[in-house]
C-alpha cells in the first residue's frame, strides 16, 4: 500500500478524466487496484509500479471504450450523466474535456492526460508507451493542438445552441 | 498551451477523487471476497449459456436415438417404408444375353443380332439345350415299361428329353387327330432325307410311320402318317424342331423354326436366349417303306416350359418336370423375350411355311419378270435378303438417300426415295455369300408397283393364315412370294419403307 499510496491520486485523475461516468470510473479504479494487488508478486521491480498501474488502467479503459461502441450511436447512460447548467461550470468543462479527449488517438490521449493531469514525466510516459522521449513529446504536442481545436469547436457549437 | 486549455486541465485536476484511499484499503482487505464475487459474476453470466448448451445436447441425443428406432407412428403413416422390393426381388431368369437385347433401335432392330447365319448340314445345332447341369430324374424301370397307346408311358429320359405316348403327342398338337403328324405342316416341304425323294412317283406326300419309343428303345407307337394336316396351329405349339436324319453313319440336323420364322434371322439368338427354358420332346419317325432302324428320322420338338404345355402332359410327368426344371414359367415371360426379336417392334405371330405354300399356290409367283421390274437379278434360287446392316457394315457403299415428303390425309411423313435392297446368295452350305449378288434401289414407281401387287392378292384374305397378315397391317404388306422366298415391305413413318423377307429351304 505504501507503494500504491503516492500513485493513487494520479491514477484516479487519469481514470476519471477519461471515463465520464462516475460509477464506471470508480469500478475501473477499483479493478486496477485489485489486479495490481493480486499480481503484485509478479512485479520484479517496485519502481515499475507506476507503469504497471497506468498500463492496467489504460487497458481497462480501452476495454470499456470498445464495449461502449457496441451500445450504438446513442448512449443512454452517457446522456443521463451529461452535466446540465445546474451541475456547475466545472462539471461542464470536465465533460467537454472528456468528450474532446475521447476523440483523440489513444496514445495521444493517454500521453496528454498523464502529462497534464496525472503529472507523469516524459520519461515515465515513454516507459509506459515504450516510446522515445521525442515520440512522447510529439504525441503530447499533437494531442494538445488537436484538443484545442476540438474544444474551440465545442464551445462554438454550445454558443450556437444557446443562441438558438 | 492556451489559457483555455490550461483552464480545462486545471479543472480536471481540481475535481474530487471518486475513489478514496480508504476505499482502496477496503478493496485490498476484501480482495478474496471481491475475487469470489467476480467469479460468481462470471458464473452468473455463464450459467444460462452452459445450461442452454447442455439442454440442447441432451435433446439432440434423444432425437438421434428416436430416429434410429422406428416408432408406431412411423409405421402407421408410412406403411411401405419397411418394404424394399429391390432387396427382396425374386430370382431373375434374365441372362447377360437378354440384357444385350435391350440395345434395339427404334425399329426394333439389333444389328448385332442380324444374321449371317446358316445351318450347315451335318453339324449339330449349337442351340440344342444342355440340361446336364440339372439333377437328373431317372424314373424307375418299372414305371417306364411302356405299353402302346397308354398315356402312363410318358417319361423323361436321362437327358431331360420327353418320350411321349401317342395320346400325349396328340395333346401337344404334334399329332393331330388320328395319325397326322403336324410336323409335315410345319415345314411346308417334303420330308426329304439327303437325296432321297420323299414324294412318291405320283407327287403325293408319302406316309411316314410314327414311332414313339422310350429310352430302352421299345416302340410305344408305330403308326402311319398319311397326309399333311392343315390344322397346324394350336393354342400352343412347338417353338422349334430339330430334324435329325439318322442313317448308318450320318447324322444331319436341321432346325425348323415355327414361331418366329419371319423375324429376319433372329431365331438363333432367340433360341439361345430361351434354350434353358425349352423342353425337348423327341419323336422318332421311320419311313413306311423302310423298316430299318438305321435309317430313321428323329424329330425333337422344343416346347416352352409354360402352363399350356404342362397342362397337356400327364400328372406324373408334369411333376417330374417341376422337380427337374423348377416351376413353370408364365407365358408372358416368353412373349416378352420374343417381342425383342420381332422386327419393327411389332409382335408378329407365327408365319408358317403353310402360309408360304398358300401364297405360292394361290397368288403371286415372283417370276423373272417381276424381279426384273424390281431391278433384282435373280441369279440363283438360293438368294437371301440382307437388310440395312449391309450398309452399316460397308458404309463406303452407302448411297445417299433422298428424302421426300408426302402428305396423306393431312398427315405428312417422309420416306426414302431410294431404298437400298441387297441380295446375297447362299452357297452350297447355305452360308450367306460374302458379296451381294444384287444391289438395287427401289424408287417410288417401284413402290407403287409393289402396291399394285399387294392389291392383286385379294384371294389371300380368305385363307386361314390371313389373320397373321392382318395383325401386321396396315404397316406390313406382303410383297411377293415364290417357292422359297417371301418378301414384304413395311411402311414406317420414321424410316419409311423397309424391306423384309424370309428364305425357305433350298429346293
Amino acid at each position: 500500500m505504501s507503494i500504491y499510496k503516492p500513485l493513487h491520486e494520479r491514477l484516479c485523475r487519469f481514470v476519471q478524466t477519461l471515463v465520464w461516468n462516475e460509477e464506471d470510473a470508480k469500478d475501473i479504479s477499483s479493478e486496477v487496484v485489485l489486479i495490481a494487488y493480486e499480481q503484485f508478486h509478479k512485479l520484479r521491480d517496485e519502481k515499475a509500479m507506476l507503469a504497471y498501474l497506468f498500463a492496467i488502467a489504460s487497458n481497462l479503459i480501452r476495454q470499456r471504450q470498445r464495449k461502449e461502441k457496441f451500445k450504438g450511436l446513442f448512449n443512454f447512460q452517457q446522456a443521463v450523466n451529461r452535466p446540465t447548467s445546474s451541475s456547475g461550470e466545472d462539471a461542464i468543462m470536465r465533460y467537454e474535456l472528456n468528450q474532446a479527449l475521447n476523440k483523440l488517438p489513444s496514445k495521444q490521449r493517454e500521453a496528454i492526460v498523464w502529462y497534464e493531469i496525472s503529472g507523469l514525466t516524459i520519461d515515465e510516459i515513454a516507459n509506459i508507451h515504450q516510446l522515445s522521449i521525442s515520440g512522447v513529446k510529439t504525441n503530447i504536442h499533437r494531442a494538445r493542438k488537436q484538443l484545442q481545436l476540438l474544444l474551440e469547436q465545442q464551445s462554438i457549437n454550445s454558443k450556437q445552441k444557446k443562441g438558438v | 498551451m492556451t489559457k483555455t486549455l490550461e483552464k480545462y486541465f486545471t479543472t480536471a485536476k481540481s475535481s474530487p477523487l471518486l475513489l478514496k484511499e480508504d476505499e482502496v484499503l477496503e478493496i485490498i482487505k476484501h480482495s478474496n471476497t471481491t475475487k469470489h464475487k467476480r467469479k460468481l459474476r462470471y458464473i452468473y453470466f455463464l450459467l444460462p449459456a452452459v445450461a442452454t448448451v447442455f439442454v440442447l445436447t441432451i435433446k439432440l441425443c434423444l432425437t438421434n436415438q428416436s430416429s434410429d428406432i422406428p416408432n408406431v407412428s412411423d409405421v402407421s403413416t408410412t406403411p411401405n417404408k419397411s418394404y424394399h422390393p429391390t432387396h427382396e426381388r425374386p430370382l431373375s431368369i434374365a441372362t447377360s444375353d437378354e440384357i444385350n437385347l435391350l440395345s434395339f433401335d427404334k425399329q426394333g432392330r439389333n444389328d448385332s443380332l442380324l444374321p449371317d447365319i446358316s445351318i450347315p448340314a451335318g453339324v449339330n445345332t449349337p442351340w440344342v439345350p444342355s440340361f446336364s447341369h440339372y439333377s437328373a430324374w431317372v424314373p424307375n424301370s418299372e414305371e417306364i415299361i411302356p405299353e402302346d397307346n397308354d398315356a402312363s408311358n410318358d417319361y423323361m429320359n436321362d437327358n431331360g428329353e420327353l418320350m411321349l405316348s401317342h395320346q400325349t403327342l396328340i395333346n401337344l398338337g404334334i399329332i393331330t387327330d388320328g395319325n397326322h403328324l403336324n410336323y409335315r405342316v410345319i415345314t411346308g416341304n417334303d420330308l426329304s432325307i439327303g437325296k432321297r425323294k420323299s414324294t412318291d412317283a405320283n407327287g403325293s406326300i408319302p406316309a411316314f410311320k410314327l414311332k414313339v419309343n422310350n429310352s430302352i428303345g421299345r416302340v410305344t407307337y408305330n403308326g402311319t402318317i398319311p397326309t399333311i394336316d392343315s390344322t397346324f396351329f394350336q393354342s400352343f405349339f412347338a417353338l422349334a424342331i430339330s430334324d435329325s436324319s439318322v442313317t448308318a453313319n450320318k447324322v444331319s440336323n436341321e432346325l425348323l423354326f415355327t414361331e418366329i420364322s419371319f423375324s429376319k434371322g433372329f431365331e438363333l439368338d432367340y433360341f439361345n436366349q430361351l434354350k434353358s427354358m425349352l423342353i425337348p420332346v423327341k419323336v422318332i419317325l421311320t419311313p413306311k417303306d423302310n423298316n430299318s432302324q438305321t435309317e430313321r428320322r428323329i424329330l425333337t420338338f422344343y416346347f416352352k416350359y409354360e402352363p399350356s404345355f404342362i397342362s397337356a402332359l400327364p400328372n406324373h410327368l408334369s411333376t417330374a418336370l417341376s422337380k427337374r426344371y423348377g416351376n413353370v414359367l408364365p407365358t408372358s415371360f416368353f412373349s416378352e423375350i420374343r417381342n425383342k426379336y420381332t422386327p419393327f417392334g411389332i409382335t408378329i405371330k407365327s408365319f408358317d411355311s403353310l402360309t408360304v405354300a398358300n401364297l405360292k399356290q394361290l397368288y403371286i409367283t415372283a417370276n423373272s419378270e417381276i424381279l426384273e421390274q424390281l431391278h433384282i437379278n435373280k441369279q440363283s434360287n438360293s438368294i437371301r435378303l440382307v437388310f440395312w446392316n449391309y450398309y452399316q457394315k460397308h458404309p463406303d457403299t452407302k448411297p445417299k438417300l433422298k428424302r421426300n415428303k408426302l402428305k396423306s390425309k393431312g398427315e405428312s411423313f417422309y420416306y426414302n426415295y431410294n431404298i437400298p435392297f441387297v441380295l446375297f446368295g447362299l452357297n452350297a452350305d447355305k452360308k450367306v455369300a460374302k458379296s451381294p449378288i444384287a444391289v438395287s434401289n427401289f424408287n417410288l414407281t417401284d413402290i407403287n408397283f409393289i402396291r399394285n401387287i399387294n392389291d392383286s392378292i385379294g384371294p389371300f384374305m380368305h385363307q386361314p393364315s390371313y389373320p397373321y397378315f392382318k395383325s401386321l397391317t396396315p404397316n406390313l404388306y406382303p410383297l411377293f412370294v415364290d417357292s422359297n422366298h417371301v418378301f414384304w415391305y413395311e411402311k414406317n413413318k420414321e424410316t419409311n419403307y423397309i424391306l423384309g423377307g424370309a428364305v425357305g429351304n433350298k429346293k
